[in-house]
């Protein structure tokens, strides 16, 4: 016997929506916010690197090597004369395009899975989340390393391999994700209602499981950068004459003593790079913790 | 069930709440200016919609506030001390020796990975001093008396073994075990089976025989009420609006609200075939500032258009209808008599 | 119970093999030719006799199919024989055991001086959420995930090895060159531990046998350590289980900048010298040995935790 008559109103679902479509460009957090920016900063410097970089990155300049910063090289010259800044410049282009990609595919493979394992269940769930579970813990460097010795290093082999491990946190969030949209009051009703299954999906599924899947896809970008920079400093990714961010700290390495800010410049740039992706993740993480908050209420 | 009649309250009673107060931090009022008295060894209970604040006085009894909430006024006069006004470790004392809890859900309140025994023998420890031996003993006497089965092996169970209602038996034990005088019970028995429910009740009713107990018993299921409550309090949106001998209550409510709570507890169809319910909620009704907070769902105000001006001009004092028997309701005089000629 | 631990070590087992099919196959399917590999190993001449390597590939096997290949492979690496080295000429699994035991002290250390600075941190920050520890902390997670290693590193060297000159910059000879790799390598860890602490000491303040626990007179010191601790822990535990797991092998960049001898740089150094059975040996190794370890973890996980043994799954 429940005499509870009380009757909580369901937040509007429009507002829900359209929090979703500004939750990318507006959400109130700061971390999102400047996070957003600096990454646009980068993004727009690795777009438009040939028309921004004010030398050719590959011009050398015997005479004038391992300069300090000055009005004509910003951030001097490196041990081949060459002009750091536009090194810097161009030298995203590698790393930025293959943690993107990677990411993608991590995503488009992971989310598949996970929702397959969870909407099918029992053995098929079962058996992916233990896979799952255990790939979490293979280095995907090891796994890279290990297809670069087999297959040499280029754009494909990299990708492949960081998709090979990378692809499980997008699956235990999105099994997860779809194990409660299937128990969502709301989503059964709908159903119950007689709405269409499309219309129950783009109006319910995907705007709900959107965001938190971004947010993991911005952790993750932050994640794989480090790791494709680990790899071009380890003389596994770009090879020499071209520009790298790892590959710039790699080869200032020996002028670690003499000129300091060869090694500092490049990782201060992945450094920011990733910070700018792992804020805007946390920035979006807050936000959902927040809307969370007031959908329960 | 013996007819004892409310027992001698107003002479020395052992808890005597007055204009509690808890709000949110946001500064949002949960309890409103709560009164409420228990006397020796009386079984009152608070009962209500859910949100109209019952679990939340609860806690505020206990001092027990979860962070988000703030006592922010009243007092709480327990045996003559002010609970309120009490420090960290004079509260750490009284809770499980004076004042113990029982809780909605008993599983999820027992520490999943320590055993069953550990955790009865917790207030035999801390407040009697028992080593481990002698309060495991003990322990597994307190399992026996609330029926349980096989005590010694129960007593090295994991709380995910036990069902819903051995969970709960446990959690009287441990309530039980340093022998207090007030058992505050959140909903005990809203989570377990019907069949369940009854033993439990019994259960407390004996314990509460059998020793020196005062019980608070917060629900929301009115049957359980009258079979088992000396008293009754009626909370809505924060405060009482009515509180009296069970008896009287039930039988000749002297407010709409509980009079449309019993209404729809019996599952009696109206005149028109339809099951009665409130309309509305009473989520928002804290917000009412003005006048009477259960006026505009009230099925009185309806029918008596008269009733307009004082019922939202301003709300009524809780104020006495009878022995022991007060209600917040400008109506309450022409309900009582409506009652008795009825 | 009995039957989680079967199907975990059941899935361990064919996930065990499929590393092995892809660790001895893919290095002999691409290109190059092994035989000749392990001559030019031998005798670093490029004019090889063809009849030499011919004679060699017999020798070794390496002209039955695949397959058989990889069945003898497997037999002796069930056995602890991975076959020789072709730079060092030095067997496999030998290199593997040292290797491995520097990898373990590295990651031990690392991870150890990451779980003492992560609990306090964590369970402060969880205390008081909202407060300045937990967003000095918030921050402090975000930078830490966010630094590379390898930017990391070189800039200690140049302070605390060239500016001021206490520490060896490279190296494997004392204790004291310990000291940077494992600083370098316990930043993301040490991020990821405070965060699981927060979190999990969160869920542990909050959680409702807490409340009971003090309505029997605990106080809230006593409830935490009695019953909190324990609680909030297996998460913690879980992930250090993770991140020993993954350092075995993962600190390549950390184990080449600092030369330190352990099974990251082993691996690397298969791949650049083109080492074919160092490198089948060490992915093995390294995969495998996470995948043991994580498995391990989550039975000890289950069988710890009284509440999954009657469960089953999460």
């Amino acid at each position: 016997m429940d005499i509870d008559m009380s009757h909580n109103t369901p937040t509007p679902q429009r507002r829900a929506r359209l929090a979703v479509i500004y939750g990318f460009v507006s959400s109130r957090h700061w971390t999102f916010k400047v996070g957003a920016l600096l990454l646009a900063a980068v993004l727009a410097m690795v777009f438009f690197a040939p028309w921004i970089a004010p030398y050719d990155p590959g011009a050398q300049n015997l005479i004038h090597r391992l300069q300090p910063p000055s009005a004509s090289h910003w951030l001097g010259t490196d041990h081949l004369g060459r002009d750091v800044l536009s090194r810097l410049i161009v030298g995203g282009q590698f790393t930025v395009t293959v943690a993107a990609i990677t990411v993608v595919f991590s995503l488009v493979v992971g989310t598949l899975i996970g929702v397959i394992a969870g909407r099918v269940g029992g053995l098929v769930d079962e058996v992916a989340m233990r896979v799952v579970d255990l790939l979490i813990s293979v280095p995907d460097v090891v796994v890279a390393i290990f297809l670069i010795g087999v297959f040499g290093s280029n754009y494909f082999t990299l990708i492949l391999s960081l998709t090979l491990v990378g692809w499980t946190p997008f699956a235990r969030l999105a099994r997860a994700l779809a194990k409660e949209v299937n128990s969502r009051e709301y989503i059964r009703a709908a159903e119950v209602l007689g709405m269409r299954r499309s219309f129950v999906i783009f109006r319910h599924i995907i705007p709900n499981t959107i965001r938190p899947i971004a947010a993991v896809s911005f952790l993750r970008f932050g994640h794989k950068l480090i790791t494709v920079g680990g790899l071009s400093y380890l003389g596994l990714g770009v090879q020499p004459p071209n520009p790298d961010w790892g590959l710039m700290l790699a080869e200032a390495q020996p002028y670690l003593e003499r000129v300091p800010l060869l090694m500092i410049a490049p990782g201060a740039v992945i450094f920011i790079a990733a910070l700018s992706v792992t804020w805007m993740g946390h920035g979006m993480e807050i936000e959902r913790r927040r809307t969370g908050k007031q959908d329960k209420s | 069930m013996n007819n004892q009649m409310a027992a001698p309250k107003d002479r020395d009673p052992l808890l005597e709440v007055r204009n509690l107060r808890v709000a949110l931090e946001s500064g949002k009022t949960v309890v409103d200016g709560l009164d409420l008295t228990i006397g020796r060894r009386e079984v009152v209970a608070l009962v209500g919609e859910s949100g109209s604040g019952k679990s939340v006085t609860a806690l505020a009894l206990s001092r027990l506030l979860p962070d988000a909430l703030q006592l922010v006024g009243g007092s709480i006069c327990f045996e003559g001390q002010d609970i309120v006004k009490k420090s960290e470790a004079e509260l750490n004392r009284m809770r499980g020796a004076d004042i113990s809890m029982l809780f909605q859900q008993p599983q999820v309140m027992l520490d999943p990975t320590a055993r069953v025994h550990t955790q009865v023998a917790e207030p035999l420890r801390q407040h009697r001093g028992l080593n481990r031996r002698a309060a495991f003993d003990r322990v597994v006497e307190l399992l026996h008396s609330v029926g349980i089965p096989a005590p010694a092996q129960r007593a090295r169970a994991f709380s995910y073994q036990l069902s819903g209602g051995m969970a709960q038996r446990v959690m009287i034990a441990a309530a039980m075990a340093a022998g207090p005088k007030l058992l505050i019970a959140d909903e005990p028995t809203t989570a377990l089976d019907v069949t369940v429910q009854t033993q439990i009740l019994r259960l407390l009713k004996a314990e509460r025989e059998r020793q020196d107990l005062s019980i608070l018993l917060i629900t929301h299921d009115l049957s359980i009420v009258s079979a088992f409550a000396d008293r009754v309090a009626v909370m809505y949106a924060g405060r009482i609006l009515e509180e009296g001998p069970t008896e009287q209550i039930m039988n000749r409510p002297t407010h709409p609200y509980t009079r449309a709570l019993i209404r729809c507890s019996l599952l009696v169809p109206e005149d028109d075939g339809r099951l009665l319910s409130i309309p509305g909620s009473g989520s928002n009704a804290l917000e009412i500032k003005c006048g009477c907070r259960f006026a505009p769902r009230c099925a009185l105000m309806q029918t008596h258009p008269e009733l307009h001006a004082a019922c939202h001009g301003h709300e009524p004092a809780l104020e006495a209808v009878g022995d022991g028997w007060k209600s917040r309701c400008h109506a309450a005089d022409n309900l009582q008599h409506e009652g008795d000629a009825a | 119970m009995r039957k989680i631990v079967l199907q975990r070590f059941t899935i361990l087992l064919v996930m065990l093999f499929l590393v092995s099919v892809v660790a001895f196959c893919l290095p002999l399917l691409s290109g190059g030719d092994p035989a000749r590999a392990i001559m030019l190993s031998r005798v670093s001449d490029m004019n090889l006799a063809p009849e030499a390597v011919e004679a060699l590939r017999r020798e070794l096997g390496l002209d039955r199919p695949l397959m058989a290949q990889y069945l003898s492979w497997l037999g002796s690496a069930l056995q602890g024989d991975f076959g020789y080295s072709f730079a060092t000429r030095q067997p496999v699994s030998a290199e593997i055991g040292r290797a491995l035991g520097v990898s373990i002290i590295l990651a031990l250390s690392a991870l150890g001086v990451a779980l003492v600075v992560a609990l306090p941190l964590g369970t402060m920050a969880a205390m008081r959420p909202g407060g300045k520890v937990d967003g000095f902390t918030t921050l402090l997670i975000q930078t830490l995930v966010a630094t590379p290693e390898y930017w990391f590193a070189p800039v200690s060297i140049l302070i605390f090895a060239i500016w001021l000159g206490f520490l060896p910059s490279a190296g494997w000879e004392s204790w004291q060159s310990l000291i940077l790799p494992a600083m370098a390598l316990m930043l993301r860890p040490m991020a990821y531990f405070t965060q699981v602490t927060r979190a999990a000491m969160r869920d542990v303040l909050e959680a409702p046998y807490i409340t009971a626990a003090r309505a029997r007179g605990l106080s809230m010191n006593q409830a935490v350590l009695h019953h909190g601790v324990r609680n909030g822990s297996m998460p913690v535990v879980t992930f250090f289980a993770l991140w020993f797991a993954g350092l075995l092998g993962g600190a390549v960049v950390i184990e080449v900048i600092f030369a330190v001898p352990g099974m990251g740089r082993l691996l690397y150094e298969a791949v650049v010298n083109r080492d074919v059975p160092m490198l089948q040996g060490g992915f093995v190794a390294i995969v495998g040995l996470s995948i043991v370890i994580n498995t391990i973890a989550d039975v000890l996980y289950v069988v710890i935790n009284p509440a999954m043994r009657g469960s089953h799954g999460h």
